[in-house]
């Protein structure tokens, strides 16, 4: 397959047909020229092709909703309080969470801020980016442009926590853990935990676990395994859903409401892995209920509700 | 009467694209690190919109794979705002000399 094909699919479904002939296309047409070219090279320059050729291409896409928001100046203002507030909420999120793992452990280090960040986002981020449309948005009509913006944003949130919990978060934690385990005079290695195993260790975690088993860990893995492709979602879920409270004229203390409980329900459904509930079903139980509820709202809502979920 | 606004950015893609029509990243890799290919594509766009420039997606042989690449090249109105700011650019640049003299 070429490189760019999926991409392009992708901004399909969230740019303008013009942002696509005249950003996209032409950046991923270079691409794929230039790495055709590169054939016969080292793969370190064809990766170093795919890197720069990718960044562009996303860097234009995003330097292109920019641009469309900076036309309108009410349009900017909103998305930059939108972001000023998205940044503050998942800051605090994230320190909250640092300081209650860092409090129950039994020594500190400044490096451990950073080994435990990365398990922070993908609880910080979906936070952070619905109070950000709640606090910044929910003023005045929000454009299509700055619909366009925030789902934008939310698809790349979505993909950064995926990467963060997949594959960084896994490294990070055993990382915290066996660094912990040496300040306080161990020695050897410590034994990876469910959430310090990749997607592939966690995969065969959940094959090797017998069917029907009373012990919780095969649960427990296959909840977590689920958990890594379920919870990068809701970024997307809770900002559409958001959006749509937002066009519904919503108050902001209602979108707060409504993230808050996609936690609760994601924690309730958790508990009920331990009274038996498929662990499959549990992690997929807040995406289905949140997205059924977007539904809900777009096809009741007024007009511009509809509006806000077309993506393009 | 108005001469029409033309970035630094802008001014370098028409001087590129005076001498011979030119692909997107071929307009990065001339300006030796001026145009980043992250935002060539946008400013090239809003160049479109401004009337400056024209492009046009290149044919593609038979049993080609991947998209077509876009071309560019200065319309004439584009060239003749580089030749207002061009003169511009030498009248002021003239001035302090002038003043001296």
């Amino acid at each position: 397959m070429m490189p760019g094909t999926t991409l392009h699919r992708l901004a399909a479904q969230i740019c303008s047909a013009k942002t696509l002939e005249r950003v996209v296309e032409p950046a991923i047409a270079d691409l794929q020229k230039e790495y055709a070219d590169a054939g016969l090279r080292s793969r370190l320059e064809r990766a170093r092709i795919l890197l720069f050729g990718y960044a562009g291409v996303w860097e234009g896409m995003a330097m292109t909703a920019l641009d469309m928001s900076s036309r309108a100046d009410t349009d900017r203002r909103a998305l930059l309080r939108a972001f000023i507030w998205g940044t503050a909420v998942t800051v605090c999120a994230s320190a909250m969470l640092i300081a209650l793992t860092i409090a129950a452990a039994p020594v500190f280090a400044p490096f451990y801020i950073a080994l435990l960040t990365p398990m922070t986002l993908p609880i910080a981020l979906p936070i952070g980016l619905t109070l950000g449309i709640a606090c910044g948005l929910s003023r005045g009509p929000v454009s299509r442009l700055t619909k366009r913006a925030v789902l934008f944003s939310a698809v790349l949130v979505t993909v950064v926590s995926f990467s963060s919990m997949a594959w960084v978060k896994p490294v990070a934690n055993q990382a915290f853990r066996q660094s912990v385990f040496n300040a306080i005079g161990g020695k050897g290695t410590v034994v990876k935990g469910l959430h310090e195993m990749s997607i592939l260790e966690l995969r065969r975690a959940v094959n090797m676990a017998p069917r029907g088993d009373v012990d919780q860990t095969p649960q427990r893995a296959i909840w977590i395994y689920q958990l890594t492709f379920a919870l990068p979602l809701a970024p997307l879920v809770l900002a559409m859903l958001a959006l749509a409270l937002v066009a519904h004229g919503a108050r902001r203390a209602t979108v707060m409401a409504m993230c808050v409980a996609y936690f609760g329900v994601l924690m309730a459904a958790e508990a009920l892995v331990y009274e038996g509930l498929s662990p499959v079903a549990a992690a997929w139980i807040p995406n289905v209920l949140f997205a059924g509820a977007l539904v809900y709202f777009a096809s009741s809502g007024p007009p511009n509700v509809q509006s806000s979920l077309s993506p393009a | 009467m108005d001469i029409p606004k033309l970035s630094r950015t802008e001014r370098l893609i028409l001087e590129l694209l005076s001498g011979e029509e030119m692909f997107g990243l071929q307009l990065v890799e001339q300006s030796k690190g001026a145009l980043k290919r992250g935002t060539v594509y946008v400013t090239l766009g809003r160049m479109q919109d401004k009337g400056y420039v024209e492009s046009w997606t290149e044919k593609q042989s038979a049993g080609a794979i991947g998209l077509p690449r876009r071309l560019y090249r200065p319309t004439a109105y584009g060239l003749r705002v580089l030749a207002a700011w061009e003169s511009v650019a030498r009248a002021l640049t003239r001035s302090p000399k002038l003043r001296h003299a």
